[in-house]
Parts: C-alpha cells; sequence; structure tokens
C-alpha cells in the first residue's frame, strides 16, 4: 500500500461525506454547516444559534443520518461480498449469495402485511433474514462439512423458496395501499432513515465488519480451495461458520433497514482488486472505505437527480451492471 | 533408521468399492520415496490419508508414533507439507503471498504474517531458486515456476515431511528434470518425502526407495535399484518392460532407463552414431 493510496483512503470518505450534507433541495452555506454540526458535536460549549431549525433538522435529522447509514450499509455489503468471493473462490458472488436478502424481503413483506409498525418491520426482516441462511447452511451440512457446491446450490433453493413466499404475499396484498409499500419497501431506500435507525443497525453491522477483518489473512487461504486450507491447517468448517454469521449480521441487518440494494458488494470488490490487488489482508479493508463512498455518492443521486426520489436499488443495478460489464470486458474473462 | 510415517494394514474403501487393503509401509527421515502405480490404483487417496484429508476403512497410520486420526488440523500441518496436482485459484496473488500461505500452521486464526513470516517465505522462495519471481502474480508464471513456488509454500510450513502428488504430471521434459532436481535437494537436507508418480524413470531418476500399487495392494516396496526389476513393473502396469542400462561416460556412472513395450511394429529405429 502506497502512501498516495492511503491519503485518497482517508480523505476520499471525509469529503464525499461532507459534500452529501449539501445535497439536496434546501441550500445551507458550508459555514452555517460546520457550525450546525460542531453545535451538535461539542453539544458542552455554548454557541450562539445563527441558523433557523429548518436547517438543524435538515442536516442533523435528515441528511446525516441518510449520509452515515449509506456509508455504513456500503461499507458492510462491500467487504461481505469480498469476503464470500474469497471464500467460494469465485469472483461472481455476491453478499447475498445464501439467501438472506430473499429471507429479510420475506420477512418485511409479511410484517407489512399484518399492518405492523417499522420497529416489528425491521425486527421480523431480520429474523427471517438470518432464519434464511440458517436453513442454507443446514441444507448443505454433509458428513459434517459444508462443500461449497452445496452452501450455492441450497442457497439458490432458499433463494427461490422465499421469493416464491414474498410473490405470495404481493399477491395476496391489498393492490391499493400495502402492494406499492411492499414493492418500495424491496427496491431498497435510505429515505426513511432517522437518526434511531443508526443505533438500531450499527452493532450487527460494526461487530460483522470488526469479525471479517480479524480473519481477512485467513481467506486468503480459503481461496485456494477447502483441501489445501486444511492442509496448511485452517479449520475450514470453523472459519466458514465465523464468515458466514458475520455476513449473514451485516447483510440482514442492512436490508432489515434498508430494503434489498444490489450490486454493491459484487462490484465494490472488484474495483478494489483492480486497485490494491487480490490480498484480502489489504482487500478488505480499502472495500470498507470504497463501499460506504460508492453507496453515498449514489444515495446522493438518488434523492437529487429528480424531484421525487428515485429508489435506490434501482439506481445500483442501473449503474453497478454496465460497469460491471465494462470491467469484464476489460478483463477479457481473466480475474483481475 | 527412524520411522516418520508408518502405515499398518491399511485398507480405503470408497462408496462400496475396495480401493486397496493391507498395506504395510514404513516412510524413514530424510528419505525419498516414490509411489508407482497405474492410473486410479489410489495412489492419491494414500497420501490424502497419510495427511489426514481423507480416513482409512481399517488399520492406522503413525505419524511419528501418533495416530493421524486422533490428530488436530493444525498439528499435522506443522508436520506434513502438501503439494497438491489440481490447484486452481481465479484470484492473482502475487508469488510471495502464495507462499507466505504456508505460514498457516504457525499462526492464528485471527492472525495475519508478520515480518519475520515474510522472512521465512522468502528464504523458502531462494532455496527453490524462485526468489526472483515473488511480485510476480502467480496466475501468470509458468506451470514449472508454479510448482516450485508451491514447494517453497510447503517448505514455508517449516514440515519434517513433504508429500507431492504428480509433481511433474503437465510439466515439459526440462522442468520435469528441474522440479526432481529441487526434490532431490529437500531430501539431502534432511526432509521425508512421499511423492507419486506416473514415470517409473523419475523413481530412477532421484528415488531412495519405490513402493509399487497395482489391483489395491503393494506389488513390491524397497530400495530403487532392488525393487525396479521388468518382472515388478509388468506386474505393476500388466505391460512389457524393457530395462536398460547406459554408462554415462563423462562421470563413469551408470544410468538406468526403463521403457514400455508395444506390440505395434517399431517407426523409429535408432541408427549407429558413427564415433
Amino acid at each position: 500500500m502506497t502512501r498516495q493510496k492511503l491519503i485518497i483512503l482517508i480523505a476520499m470518505p471525509l469529503l464525499i461525506f461532507f459534500i452529501s450534507l449539501f445535497v439536496g433541495r434546501l441550500f445551507i452555506d458550508p459555514v452555517t454547516l460546520l457550525k450546525v454540526l460542531c453545535s451538535k458535536i461539542f453539544f458542552f460549549i455554548p454557541m450562539e444559534k445563527t441558523w433557523t431549525d429548518a436547517v438543524e433538522i435538515v442536516v442533523i435529522r435528515i441528511r446525516l443520518p441518510r449520509a452515515l447509514m449509506a456509508m455504513m450499509v456500503g461499507a458492510g455489503l462491500s467487504i461481505s461480498g469480498a469476503a464470500f468471493q474469497g471464500m467460494f473462490n469465485n469472483p461472481l458472488v455476491s453478499p447475498y449469495l445464501l439467501g438472506v436478502s430473499s429471507g429479510a424481503g420475506f420477512g418485511a413483506a409479511l410484517a407489512i402485511l399484518i399492518d405492523s409498525g417499522t420497529i416489528i418491520i425491521q425486527t421480523a426482516s431480520f429474523f427471517f433474514g438470518t432464519l434464511a441462511v440458517v436453513i442454507t447452511y443446514c441444507i448443505s451440512r454433509v458428513y459434517k462439512t459444508t462443500p461449497l457446491l452445496m452452501l450455492v446450490l441450497s442457497g439458490v433453493v432458499v433463494s427461490s423458496f422465499f421469493m416464491a413466499l414474498i410473490s405470495l404475499i404481493k399477491f395476496i396484498a391489498d393492490p391499493e395501499e400495502k402492494l406499492p409499500t411492499i414493492v418500495f419497501w424491496i427496491m431498497g431506500s435510505f429515505g426513511g432513515v432517522r437518526l434511531e435507525d443508526i443505533l438500531i443497525t450499527c452493532p450487527p453491522i460494526v461487530i460483522g465488519i470488526i469479525g471479517l477483518l480479524f480473519v481477512r489473512w485467513r481467506i486468503n487461504l480459503m481461496s485456494m480451495g477447502d483441501r489445501e486450507a486444511k492442509a496448511m491447517g485452517t479449520k475450514v468448517e470453523l472459519l466458514k461458520v465465523i464468515i458466514i454469521i458475520c455476513t449473514t449480521m451485516i447483510s440482514a441487518a442492512a436490508v432489515s433497514v434498508c430494503g434489498i440494494i444490489g450490486w454493491v458488494g459484487l462490484v465494490i470488490p472488484h474495483i478494489c482488486r483492480l486497485w490494491v490487488g487480490p490480498d484480502h489482508k489489504v482487500l478488505l479493508p480499502v472495500t470498507i472505505v470504497v463501499g460506504a463512498c460508492y453507496l453515498l455518492i449514489i444515495d446522493n443521486f438518488a434523492r437529487a437527480m429528480t424531484s421525487s426520489e428515485i429508489p435506490l436499488g434501482i439506481l445500483t443495478a442501473i449503474i453497478g451492471a454496465p460497469f460491471f460489464a465494462y470491467l469484464l470486458r476489460r478483463s477479457k474473462g481473466g480475474w483481475f | 533408521m527412524e520411522k516418520v510415517i508408518e502405515i499398518l494394514n491399511a485398507s480405503f474403501v470408497y462408496g462400496k468399492q475396495l480401493v486397496w487393503h493391507d498395506i504395510n509401509l514404513d516412510i524413514f527421515k530424510g528419505e525419498l520415496l516414490c509411489l508407482l502405480g497405474a492410473n486410479g490404483c489410489g495412489k492419491t487417496t494414500l497420501l490424502n490419508c497419510i495427511h489426514g484429508d481423507q480416513t482409512l476403512e481399517n488399520g492406522s497410520i503413525l505419524l511419528n508414533g501418533k495416530q493421524i486420526e486422533k490428530m488436530q488440523t493444525i498439528q499435522i500441518a506443522k508436520q506434513i507439507g502438501v503439494v497438491f496436482q489440481e490447484h486452481t485459484t481465479p484470484f492473482p496473488y502475487s508469488v510471495l503471498d502464495v507462499v507466505l500461505m504456508g505460514r498457516g500452521p504457525h499462526l492464528g486464526m485471527f492472525k495475519s504474517p508478520s515480518d519475520k513470516d515474510r522472512g521465512i517465505a522468502l528464504k523458502s522462495l531462494k532455496s527453490m531458486g524462485v526468489l526472483a519471481l515473488k511480485d510476480k502474480r502467480y496466475t501468470e508464471i509458468s506451470g514449472g515456476e508454479r510448482q516450485l513456488v508451491l514447494i517453497a509454500r510447503t517448505l514455508t510450513q517449516e514440515p519434517e515431511v513433504i508429500l507431492l502428488d504428480e509433481p511433474t504430471s503437465f510439466l515439459d521434459f526440462k522442468n520435469q528434470a528441474l522440479v526432481l532436481e529441487m526434490i532431490r535437494k529437500l531430501a539431502r537436507k534432511g526432509l521425508t518425502i512421499i511423492m507419486t508418480s506416473h514415470f517409473p524413470n523419475h523413481a530412477l531418476i532421484c528415488a531412495d526407495r519405490v513402493a509399487l500399487m497395482s489391483n489395491g495392494t503393494m506389488v513390491a516396496i524397497g530400495e530403487t535399484h532392488k525393487i525396479m526389476t521388468e518382472i515388478n513393473l509388468e506386474k505393476t502396469y500388466d505391460i512389457g518392460v524393457k530395462i536398460l542400462s547406459v554408462n554415462d561416460k563423462e562421470n563413469g556412472k551408470t544410468i538406468k532407463f526403463c521403457m514400455p513395450c508395444i506390440k505395434e511394429e517399431h517407426i523409429c529405429e535408432l541408427l549407429e552414431q558413427p564415433e
């Protein structure tokens, strides 16, 4: 890692974070913005209030939580994707591989159907997301091992099962009111994010990220295949469980609050590998930063590009898919 | 001589099929043993059982007197290094990163390699004569280089025993010789080596002892020059075999090699070269 890359990795997120607090219909000048932020961070120092309540609400209650959430989710999904790609020694794997997103989507759809509040929706979503992964893991466990191919196939099975359940709920949901809510929820958005949501989502995502960072060098060994990793002294099954628990905590938490945001966990690890190489010891920390910046930028577009908000899941796919195609062409099928 | 590995009355079953049975084999410290046998006779399976990746149906394998099945993955990896035959990774790690993976058994689950580990990895690369490759992409080096890098990786594990599964397959003539030479060098340094091969000549070139496998059992085990006879090889491979010797005029030694006999007429006849 060169010094130059290190500086970019530190400066880039700070800059983008600060810029995104400006983005939006209400213009706020930089000095006022800094003052508002400082008054909240250093709340014990009395400061003269020279701004309106509207400005404070927009910055502290709307833009700040949204930016923080976008960064946290972007970071979490990206590192999960990178860890999974290493573990499955396949660069085409996304963090939703084991069915967490369809499980979480089902949980949310079910909670919306029976008319629950936000907290219930988030809890149900987190629960079913985790449940889907547990089912996948149980199906794929044979002879005290979980072969990677079995995990992938069980993931496909469980995903389609929960997808079918989501369709079923959509089918019976009231088309005037609940169906649109479910559809919009699944498309993904940071629209309604409040400061309280950050506090709920933070622990699972941060713990998951820290867990993955701890085992990041071992993922190098895993990417050589189970047999070789074992021959080099790795407790392969234990490592799989650690990685699966961490990524599931992260993605279930992310989906339960923001809906299904695709492509981030697939594209960001590729970009980072292109930039700093495939060594997971370096790659994983870099995906955190780049993923956070990427999703924050996309979210800024989502909320400011048009007068009404564009669902985030649509934007990440519209930007992510062609970009991925470009990377594929550039690599000519060889993995960078 | 000190026994490092003892295989006692071992048999292995795949599904319902008996692959091999009643195998008894001792491997001594510092020797190079070559396992020969036809395709599918279970050479690789035997190697896998030795490092605890597959388990025997009957019998036992002892590593320095301890039963391999009762040992932990990490303990085995500290004593036995393996170079597998098939090997793919989609990620273009640098050669040094690949060799560093060999520090796996010596580092905790949550640790990353330190400068000391890096030093050991570089030393292994140097001893295999491929230090210059350290920053190259592992996916872009040649097959021969890759084999040497993988051997360097097992050296980084600092094991007592190295298992090599057909280390010369997929290599050209020169690289086969180069890899065999390096393996010989490791045996001279005191490492115990077990390798499998499809080429009896490779056993003649470098092995101290040979074990011949056929039809689910051992045909013969013993010192290379005593075991590598036409009769034993014919039994092993079920074809006619001729063993020939040539005097190497440069160093006065006798070189032995073997040739399979084919039933079709010879197409190429060697002409006597005028001296």
